[in-house]
């Protein structure tokens, strides 16, 4: 039978502040553990919380990049329950009143724009993380992360397909690098996310019942599971047995989904109004600010650079997939306005050195005015395109400007024709046996002639210079 | 004078003059808890080496300069141990913290210290400040000085009334502080809400407990206020206020007088308002009849949030970072028997409660109805002192409990009623003694507008001096 697929995601991203949701301890993701903790995100008896009002300017630019309706009075509950890796015995959260409500979202799919609505975008707080003995007779726990400002941002049930959901995962993370608002790495746990989804027959309106997926590390994974989830799904309905309404967990080794527990026993978190915390009261023209200083994101950026720059689309693509990337490319096009060029040096050599050092973009010390620069050399004839390779290599691991790099090892292109004169005469008289193959009619002995001079000048030559000399002296 | 019957600023000046020095007065001090805490039982610590080094500190810093930069200078201060003090543990009167030194200063403690107070050690509570008799603190009870076989209600209190320490600093959530200072004949003010800082105090009941203060003479309560109260970054409730409201003396003050509001009001207790009354007249203050008709309402809305909020803020009590804990087999294990052997049992009933009152099919029937009618107690406060300058309200339903006597819960509960109306209200109030009944006080409170301290002192000075109350020696 077919099945229409119902699928709503459940994405918790930690905000990109100095500091925690509720005290001054950093917000910093690689530290030993139990260092960046206080009295207050260790629950110490009287301690009370105070709130970082940059995280909620985070939170608002979120709400706002989602085209939510931002509450203009909210409040923190707290979400009562036991766990070792919540120190107070409840998380702060806002569970009535939440930030941001009806939200939209447009992603672009192979049939067209669609619209994927956000249910909700709320704040709230992280908690630590337990790590277990291998011998698995205890567990520690590291409060590092417990008070580190969230979002959870809930969809609408409206993805129809597990390419929806990374399509739509990939725009989230997108919109949310361009805001500024997190750094979305999910291999550190900045992006994490659950998905629900359910099955039902085409043209039915009523919702099957529905299963949660976790433990997703990465969007093939998201991806991946919700394939399982789907084949797991229509067999069973197929069979027309029902459905049970479960929490199930991604087992990335064995590629399945495994069951966690049952959805029946939801948990009652007997919610209700922090009372050590004030109202969130935000004003008007904190949000007309936040609007104005919002970004242009991936979408908007992919057009202008088809329009304006007549970039092919899968170029603009590349480019704005990383925020830095379309930061060092705006950049760089200020002093070299030759889109084109500069793309395909980008997406090229540049990116692979950046993928092969794992590093970030605006860590790299190959900063936007060296490209510029290696790129001028490239153009005004100073050096070739082959050993602009070599000198962006070079340059990118040492931090040395292209300009040095070339001075210094002697890389200039040589375009003095009476020098390269004399190396193509010696190259003709040290291989008679290719000059002659090349007139009895081969013409690929030309070939092997300019890798020789190429070779004898350490590959400095204009190459065009080159084929014009040695054409000439061969057709003598 | 002995310095024993001396208020702050008397002490004060005698300080500055070299009457005395700081750390004599410190002396006599310990002296007298060595000579009368094991009956009284008041403190759960003291450490006379710190408090007597601390006493010195304060000392050279007067000889090295201005005294009059150290308005608490010489005063001893009994804290209530939910209140922490770096490098004393706090205890909140229970097994689960037993041994567990704070890492650091309430903000009223702080700003105690830096005005030259020495805390003299940390006064007993109920079990997480979970009622006003202390019978429930895993410390024993606290004997009320006036009476041994009769309990204090609160360690600070006694302290103060036993002449341990000066002032005591505790919480008043549905009344502990007003209550047990009454009971110990000495006076007791609850701040406005939002005007004293409550960072580094560990409430039960969050959204109405305030930080008070206990002295002997109700105009200590003034220099308190001015140095103690305050905005505090540390607590989102505290406001930017200029201290105190100045009291402005106006030709004709307006009492309030609730009127029927109380049908079984206690014969003595409604003696101690007569007699308030009387001198109210005495000295031309005008006496008009106030309306609060929910005011019995509020001890049942007061309960219910007392008992959702305990569950809550007792959660973090698992033995995981601090505290007491019982290893388990497994996480279920160390949770119960953690919280199960460290809590007591009044604790226990308490979280169990709360969690009902919380949860669903509850929540709205309880906890929602408990929010309407908080606001409908404070609205009727409001309201009567629209047309009276401050209250003159019961404090005590009855005589202190005996320390032997095995009341059930409800009936400890219901001693609330006067003062977790006014608690929900968020007024100021201090509460002092005004006759004597039995050999024992009995007092009322005097209930003002918001940050209006100045105006409750003025008068409560006054029926001070001519009260027919008056203040014992002790045991």
């Amino acid at each position: 039978m077919n099945y229409q697929v119902v699928i709503g995601m459940e994405v918790h991203v930690e905000l990109h502040t100095e500091s925690k949701l509720f005290c001054s301890c950093p917000n910093s993701f690689s530290s030993q553990p139990n260092t960046n903790v206080c009295e207050v995100c260790l629950g110490f008896p009287g301690t009370m919380p105070l709130l970082n009002s940059y995280a909620v300017k985070q939170a608002l630019k979120a709400c706002l990049a989602l085209n939510c309706e931002v509450a203009m009075h909210s409040r923190f509950d707290r979400k009562n329950y036991f766990y070792p890796d919540i120190p107070k015995g409840y998380q702060i959260s806002q569970y009535y009143i939440p930030l941001g409500s009806n939200g939209v979202m447009e992603i672009e799919t192979e049939s067209g724009q669609k619209r994927v609505g956000i249910t909700r975008v709320h704040m709230e707080e992280d908690a630590g993380k337990l790590v277990h003995a291998p011998a698995g007779d205890y567990s520690m726990v590291d409060y590092n992360r417990a008070g580190v400002p969230l979002i959870e941002i809930v969809s609408e049930p409206d993805i129809r397909s597990s390419e929806e959901a990374r399509l739509y995962l990939e725009n989230l993370k997108s919109m949310m690098q361009y805001a500024g608002v997190s750094d979305c790495k999910m291999e550190e746990g900045s992006l994490r996310c659950d998905s629900n989804i359910s099955l039902r027959p085409m043209g039915s309106t009523a919702y099957g019942s529905k299963v949660e997926l976790k433990n997703m590390n990465s969007f093939r994974a998201v991806e991946k599971a919700l394939e399982f989830e789907i084949d797991r799904q229509s067999k069973i309905l197929d069979k027309g047995e029902e459905v049970i309404p479960q929490t199930r967990r991604w087992d990335e080794t064995k590629e399945e989904t495994i069951l966690m527990r049952d959805k029946l026993e939801a948990h009652d978190y007997r919610c209700f109004v922090d009372p050590e915390l004030a109202p969130v009261d935000l004003n008007i023209s904190l949000i007309e600010e936040t609007k104005s200083n919002m970004p242009e994101f991936a979408g908007e950026k992919i057009k202008r650079y088809v329009n304006e720059y007549g970039l092919p689309q899968y170029d603009a693509g590349v480019i704005t997939a990383d925020p830095d990337l379309a930061n060092y490319f705006e950049e760089c096009l200020q002093k070299y306005p030759h889109p084109k060029n500069l793309s395909n040096w980008l997406m090229g050599d540049f990116l692979s050195l950046v993928n092969a050092e794992g590093s970030d973009i605006k860590d790299v010390t190959f900063k936007p005015n060296y490209m510029v620069e290696l790129l001028k050399l490239i153009d005004n004839g100073d050096i070739s395109g082959k050993i602009g390779k070599e000198v962006l290599e070079k340059s990118f691991q040492s931090g040395k400007s292209p300009g040095n790099i070339v001075e210094e090892e002697g890389m200039q292109q040589i375009s003095d024709e009476s020098q390269l004169e004399e190396i193509v005469d010696r190259v003709i008289e040290d291989n008679p046996s290719s000059v002659n193959d090349y007139k009895s009619g081969k013409k690929k002995a030309m070939g092997y002639l300019v890798g020789q001079i190429m070779k004898a000048t350490s590959g400095k030559a204009n190459p065009q210079l080159v084929n014009e000399l040695l054409q000439k002296k061969l057709d003598e | 004078m002995k310095s024993e019957d001396m208020s702050i600023e008397e002490t004060v000046k005698a300080i500055s003059n070299n009457e005395f020095t700081t750390e004599e007065v410190l002396e006599r001090k310990l002296s007298r808890i060595k000579s009368i805490d094991e009956q009284v039982n008041a403190l759960v610590s003291c450490n006379p080496e710190k408090v007597l080094q601390n006493a010195k500190e304060v000392d050279t810093k007067i000889n090295s300069g201005d005294s009059s930069a150290l308005p608490l200078a010489g005063i001893s201060i009994a804290c209530k141990d939910n209140i922490c003090v770096e490098g004393y543990s706090t205890t909140c009167g229970s097994k689960a913290l037993e041994n567990t030194p704070s890492p650091y200063t309430a903000t009223v403690v702080e700003k105690t210290i830096q005005n030259g107070g020495v805390v003299i050690g940390k006064s007993n509570l109920d079990e997480f400040g979970l009622g006003s008799t202390t019978l429930t603190s895993e410390y024993g009870c606290t004997c009320n000085p006036l009476a041994l076989d009769r309990v204090a209600g609160d360690g600070s209190a006694a302290a103060v009334a036993s002449g341990q320490a000066m002032i005591g600093i505790a919480t008043d959530a549905g009344g502990a502080v007003r209550q047990s200072a009454t009971y110990c004949g000495v006076a007791g003010l609850r701040p406005t809400a939002g005007a004293v800082s409550r960072y580094g105090v560990a409430l039960s009941t969050s959204s109405v407990s305030q930080v008070g203060f206990i002295s002997k003479y109700v105009n200590d309560f003034n220099i308190l206020m001015e140095l103690l109260a305050g905005f505090d970054p540390c607590d989102s409730s505290t406001v930017d206020f200029p201290g105190v409201l100045p009291f402005d003396k106006k030709e004709k003050l307006v009492a309030g007088i609730p009127e029927k509001t109380w049908e079984d009001m206690d014969k003595d207790q409604e003696i101690a308002l007569q007699s308030t009354r009387d001198l109210l007249n005495t000295i031309g203050i005008e006496l008009s009849s106030v309306n609060l008709p929910n005011f019995k309402a509020g001890l049942k809305a007061y309960y219910i949030l007392a008992l959702a909020e305990a569950y809550s803020n007792l959660s973090r009590f698992d033995g995981i970072r601090f505290g007491y804990h019982y290893d388990g087999g497994n996480l279920e294990d160390w949770y119960l028997k953690t919280r199960g052997k460290t809590f007591g049992e009044e604790a226990k009933r308490r979280v169990v409660m709360g969690a009902n009152i919380l949860k669903e099919g509850n929540f709205y029937d309880y906890y929602q109805k408990a929010l309407q009618v908080w606001t409908l107690v404070k609205n009727d406060f409001y309201r009567a002192l629209k047309n009276c300058d401050f209250l003159v309200l019961p404090v005590n339903r009855d005589l202190p409990t005996q320390v032997s006597e095995n009341i059930n819960f409800l009936e400890h509960y219901k001693r609330d009623e006067y003062c977790a109306p006014v608690s929900l209200a968020g007024l100021p109030s201090i509460s002092m003694p005004i006759v004597e009944k039995d050999n024992l006080p009995r007092g009322v409170q005097l209930v003002g507008k918001p940050f209006q301290e100045k105006l409750l002192v003025s008068i409560a000075t006054e029926l001070e001096a001519r009260r027919s109350y008056s203040l014992k020696s002790l045991v």
